[in-house]
C-alpha cells in the first residue's frame, strides 16, 4: 500500500509548476461537472429530447463543456449550444450558463429567461440576487451555489429539493 | 435409564396418567411455543428486512445530489436522519470506486462493519440485517449505501414473548394438572373402590362380599370379571370347609372307634393305657397315689354261649352302668377286653379305698340283672394294684393287677385281691415253671402215681385214679396245682394229657395181664376236650394199648360241662359211644345243675372231699352226701367218695349205699409198681410212699 501512495506524491511534485494554470482549469471543469449534476436532479419545461446547454458570452470552460456534449440526461441527450445574442440563447436554450463577460446584462437576460423558462446558471458573484437561478460560488475550493427560487418558480423550472438541501442560499 | 423406567413402573396408576398427560400437554405447548417464536423471529426479520431496505433505498434516493455533488456533510446529515430509526446500527455510503464516503454509526463503540458494497443486495446473519442500496442518478451510478439493521430488537420482542409464554404455560399446565387431578379422583374411583373391596375381603376373610360393578365399559368388565373371581372363590372356599368339616367328622369318628368301645360306650384299652400312662405321669410329679383295678366277669362266657351275644352285649352295657354309677366322676372306667374291666382311681390318699371301692363294686354286681326275662346273676374278679406301693412301672402295675385278678378269680371268684410282693413271687414262678415245662416231658421228668378204690361193698381195689407227679431235677417234686394251671395256659397240658393216659393204660395192661381187672380213673382237662381229635387220640391210646375203653374212666369237672358247646357235647357223646366211662370230678362245690346230669353221657359222680370231711357228725355234710348219693342212685348213676380218711367215714358212706370210696384211709397214691404189690398182696394196706394229694 506504501508504494503506490508514494509514487502519487513524486507525481505531485514533479507537476507543481504547472498548478496555477492547471487550477482555473479544474475549477471548470468542476463547473460543467457541476451544470451536469444540476442538469440532472432539474425538471426543465420545454425538453423535447435534447437539452441544450448555452454559454452566452466568452466560454471560460475551455474544453471543458464539450466532455458533456451528448451526455444523457433523462430520456434526453445533452447538447453544447454557443448562442451569439441573449434572445437567440433564450430562443433555443433549456440551461444557459451566462458568462462573466455577459455580467451588465445579467439582470434584463435574468429577467428574460425567467419569461422563457430557462434555467439560468451565472457564477458571478451576486448574479443569484439578481435574478439568475443559480449562482455557482467557490468556496474553499468547493464548489457550492446560491439558488432563486422565486426566479425559477417563475420559469417552471423545479430543482430537486435533494440538491436544494445542497444549496448555500436560496432567495 | 433401567432406573428411571423402574421408578415409572413402580408408580401407581393415576400418577403415570398425570405425568403422561403433563409431558405430552407441557410438550405440545413448548413445541408450539417454540413454532410461534419461529414464525415471530420470521416475521420480525422479514419486518426488519423490508424496513432496513425500505431506510436505505431513501437513504440512497436521498443521497444520490450529495453524492453526485460530493457533499460530505450533506450526505453526513442525511445518513445521520437515520437516527431517528432504532434499529439502524450504521449506515455507510460508499462512491463509485467503492471507497467510504460517509458513515453513520450509533453506538461508535463498535464501528461498522467494513462492507464489501459489491455483495448481494440483502444479507441477513445472526447479529443484523445489511441492506445495500445503489445510489443512482438515471442510470449514473455514483456509489452505495449499506444500512445496517441490528436484530436486538427482534430478540427482545422474543425474549418478551418468552417471558409471557413461559409463566402463562406454567400456570395452564398448574391448571390443567389441578383439573386432571380432579377428573382422575373421578375415573380411578371405581378402581380404587375395588381394590378397597379385596383389601377388605383380605383382611376379614369374608369372601362373599362383591365389588360394585361401574357404568364404564373397562371398568365395569373388571368388576364383573372381579366379581366373578370372588364367585369362584367363594364357592371353593364352601366346598373347603365342607371337605374340612366332612374330615373333622371323620376324625372324630376314628377317634372315637379308637378310644370307645361300640358295645359299652366305654373307653377301650387303647385309651385306657395312654390314660394310664398320663395319669402316672401326673401321680409321678405330685406324688400320688394311683390304684389300678381290673375287673373280670366270673361266667360271663356261660351267659354269651347260652343265651346269646346280644344279651351279652347287654350284660356288658348294663354291668358298665352298674360299675360306673358305684365310681366317682373322674375315675377312669374301661372295658379292656371281653369281659374285662379297668379302672384308674386317682390321687387316692390311702389305699383301703381300693378296698371300699372294690367292695361297692362287687355289692352291686351281686343283684341279679334283669335282659328279656332272665335274671342273670354275674359275679366279678378283682385284681387291684397300687401306684407307688407295688411298682412304679405302668406295665408291671397292669400285671400286677393281672395277677391278683387271677388270684382273686381261683380263690373261689366273686372276690377282690390286692397284689402283695408273694403273687410276684408266684407269677415268677410260673414264668419259671412255664420254660421248664416245655422240657419235662423230652427229659421224662412225669411220673404217675395211682390211689386205690375201692368198693365198699366187697371192701376189694376195683380201681385206681392216675395223678401225676412232676420231679424236677433241681426243683425236687412240684405239686399238680401248681403246674397244671400253667400248662392249661400255655397248651401243654395236651401232650401232658395223652402221655398221662398212654402210661395209665400201659399200667394197666399189665396190671390186666397179671389178672387183676381193675378200672382206672384219668382226669381230663377243659383244655383237652377242646381239641377236636381228641377222641380219636383216646381211642387210638386204647388200641395201642390193646384195652377195652370199659376199663377206662374219664373225669371231668363240673365247671368243664357248664362251658361245653355242643361240639364238646358230642365229643362226650362220642367217648362214651365207644364204651368209656365219664364221671364228674368234685361234685357238688361248682354250679351244680341237674339238666347237665340228663344233657351229658355220665356215669358216675365223685363225692367232693369238702362234703366227706365233716361226716358223719356235721348234720349238713351228712344230708348233702345222702342226697347226692340218693340223686345218684336214682339216675342210675354210680356214686364214688373222695378222700376217706377214717372208718366212721367208710362205714357212713358204707351204710348210706355209696358204690366206691378213695382216700388215705385205703392208700395213697403211689407209683404203679407199688400197686402191683399192693394188688398182689390183695388186701387192704397203706401205701408207704409219702406224696402229696
Amino acid at each position: 500500500m506504501m508504494r503506490p501512495s508514494l509514487a502519487r506524491l513524486l507525481l505531485l511534485c514533479c507537476l507543481l509548476p504547472a498548478v496555477a494554470h492547471a487550477q482555473a482549469a479544474d475549477e471548470y471543469a468542476a463547473k460543467a461537472a457541476f451544470i451536469y449534476n444540476i442538469a440532472q436532479f432539474s425538471t426543465l419545461p420545454n425538453m423535447n429530447g435534447v437539452v441544450r446547454l448555452c454559454v452566452l458570452g466568452r466560454d471560460p470552460f475551455g474544453s471543458a463543456l464539450a466532455t458533456l456534449e451528448g451526455k444523457p440526461l433523462g430520456n434526453a441527450r445533452l447538447s453544447i449550444v454557443y448562442p451569439h445574442s441573449g434572445p437567440e440563447a433564450l430562443m433555443q436554450c433549456h440551461i444557459l450558463y451566462i458568462s462573466a463577460s455577459e455580467s451588465d446584462d445579467m439582470t434584463a437576460l435574468a429577467d428574460s429567461a425567467r419569461a422563457a423558462g430557462v434555467l439560468t446558471i451565472a457564477d458571478t458573484r451576486g448574479a443569484a440576487r439578481k435574478g439568475v437561478m443559480l449562482e455557482l460560488v467557490l468556496d474553499d475550493r468547493r464548489i457550492a451555489f446560491e439558488f432563486n427560487g422565486a426566479a425559477a418558480r417563475g420559469a417552471g423550472v423545479v430543482l430537486s429539493s435533494k440538491v436544494l438541501r445542497l444549496a448555500r442560499a436560496i432567495y | 435409564m433401567e432406573q428411571l423406567i423402574e421408578w415409572i413402573n413402580r408408580q401407581a396408576l393415576s400418577t403415570k396418567l398425570k405425568w403422561t398427560y403433563l409431558v405430552t400437554s407441557g410438550g405440545v405447548m413448548l413445541l408450539s411455543t417454540l413454532f410461534l417464536i419461529g414464525i415471530q423471529l420470521y416475521f420480525f426479520t422479514a419486518a426488519l428486512v423490508r424496513q432496513t431496505q425500505s431506510q436505505a433505498t431513501m437513504a440512497g434516493e436521498n443521497l444520490t445530489a450529495a453524492m453526485a455533488f460530493a457533499d460530505a456533510e450533506a450526505a453526513g446529515d442525511i445518513l445521520s436522519a437515520l437516527r431517528v430509526a432504532p434499529d439502524v446500527q450504521s449506515a455507510v455510503a460508499y462512491d463509485a470506486k467503492g471507497k467510504a464516503f460517509v458513515s453513520f454509526v450509533r453506538d461508535p463503540q463498535s464501528p461498522p462493519v467494513a462492507h464489501d458494497p459489491h455483495v448481494r443486495e440483502t444479507e441477513v446473519d445472526v447479529r443484523g440485517v445489511s441492506v445495500t442500496r445503489r445510489i443512482q442518478v438515471g442510470s449514473r451510478l455514483l456509489g452505495t449505501v449499506v444500512v445496517r439493521s441490528s436484530v436486538t430488537s427482534v430478540y427482545r420482542q422474543l425474549a418478551l414473548y418468552l417471558a409471557l409464554a413461559l409463566p402463562m404455560t406454567l400456570i395452564l399446565l398448574s391448571l390443567s394438572y389441578y383439573a386432571l387431578s380432579r377428573l382422575q379422583r373421578y375415573f380411578t374411583a371405581p378402581i380404587r373402590a375395588l381394590s378397597a373391596v379385596s383389601e377388605q375381603i383380605s383382611r376379614q376373610g369374608d369372601y362373599s362380599l362383591r365389588a360394585e360393578v361401574s357404568q364404564a365399559a373397562d371398568i365395569g368388565l373388571l368388576a364383573r370379571t372381579f366379581n366373578g373371581m370372588l364367585d369362584r372363590i367363594q364357592k371353593r372356599e364352601l366346598e373347603l370347609e365342607a371337605e374340612i368339616n366332612e374330615r373333622k367328622r371323620i376324625e372324630v369318628k376314628l377317634d372315637r372307634l379308637a378310644h370307645y368301645d361300640p358295645v359299652t360306650q366305654l373307653n377301650n384299652r387303647h385309651f385306657f393305657n395312654e390314660r394310664l400312662e398320663s395319669v402316672l405321669a401326673r401321680a409321678r410329679k405330685f406324688d400320688e397315689r394311683t390304684i389300678l383295678m381290673f375287673i373280670d366277669l366270673d361266667n360271663f362266657k356261660t351267659v354269651n354261649d347260652t343265651l346269646g351275644h346280644d344279651i351279652g352285649d347287654e350284660l356288658l352295657r348294663l354291668v358298665s352302668r352298674r360299675l360306673s354309677e358305684t365310681l366317682r366322676f373322674g375315675d377312669v372306667l374301661s372295658r379292656i377286653g371281653g369281659d374285662e374291666f379297668g379302672i384308674i382311681l386317682e390321687n387316692v390318699s390311702q389305699v383301703g379305698v381300693a378296698a371300699l371301692i372294690a367292695e361297692k363294686c362287687l355289692l352291686k354286681l351281686a343283684d341279679p340283672i334283669h335282659i328279656h326275662g332272665h335274671d342273670i346273676h354275674i359275679g366279678a374278679s378283682i385284681g387291684i394294684s397300687v401306684y407307688p406301693d407295688d411298682a412304679t412301672d405302668m406295665h408291671a402295675l397292669l400285671k400286677y393287677a393281672d395277677t391278683a385278678m387271677y388270684y382273686a378269680k381261683n380263690g373261689g371268684k366273686n372276690a377282690w385281691r390286692m397284689f402283695t410282693p408273694s403273687m410276684r413271687d408266684d407269677a415268677h414262678k410260673r414264668f419259671k415253671l412255664d420254660n421248664n415245662l416245655r422240657r419235662a416231658l423230652e427229659r421224662d421228668e412225669f411220673v404217675l402215681h395211682y390211689q386205690p378204690q375201692v368198693d365198699l361193698k366187697t371192701g376189694d381195689i376195683v380201681g385206681v385214679e392216675a395223678l401225676i407227679r412232676w420231679i424236677h431235677p433241681q426243683l425236687g417234686m412240684v405239686s399238680p396245682n401248681d403246674f397244671i394251671p400253667v400248662a392249661e395256659d400255655t397248651g401243654l397240658i395236651v401232650p401232658i394229657g395223652e402221655w398221662v393216659l398212654r402210661e395209665a393204660c400201659r399200667d394197666l395192661k399189665r396190671w390186666h395181664a397179671e389178672g387183676h381187672l381193675l378200672r382206672v380213673a384219668v382226669n381230663l382237662s377243659g383244655r383237652q376236650l377242646k381239641e377236636n381229635n381228641l377222641v380219636a387220640a383216646v381211642l387210638a391210646t386204647l388200641r395201642e394199648a390193646d384195652v377195652d375203653p370199659c376199663w377206662l374212666e374219664l373225669e371231668l369237672t363240673e365247671s368243664m360241662l357248664m362251658d361245653a358247646s355242643t361240639n364238646i357235647v358230642d365229643r362226650l357223646h362220642a367217648l362214651t359211644d365207644a364204651g368209656i366211662q365219664l364221671a364228674i370230678d368234685d361234685f357238688g362245690t361248682g354250679y351244680s345243675s341237674m339238666s347237665y346230669l340228663k344233657t351229658f353221657p355220665v356215669r358216675a359222680l365223685k363225692v367232693d372231699r369238702s362234703f366227706v370231711r365233716g361226716l358223719p357228725q356235721d348234720p349238713e355234710d351228712a344230708a348233702i352226701t345222702r342226697a347226692i348219693i340218693a340223686m345218684a342212685r336214682s339216675l342210675r348213676m354210680e356214686i364214688v367218695a373222695e378222700g376217706i380218711e377214717t372208718q366212721e367215714q367208710h362205714d357212713f358212706l358204707r351204710a348210706h349205699g355209696c358204690d366206691k370210696s378213695q382216700g388215705y384211709l385205703y392208700g395213697r397214691p403211689c407209683p404203679a409198681a407199688q400197686i402191683g404189690q399192693l394188688l398182689a398182696r390183695s388186701g387192704a394196706g397203706a401205701c408207704a410212699v409219702d406224696s402229696v394229694v
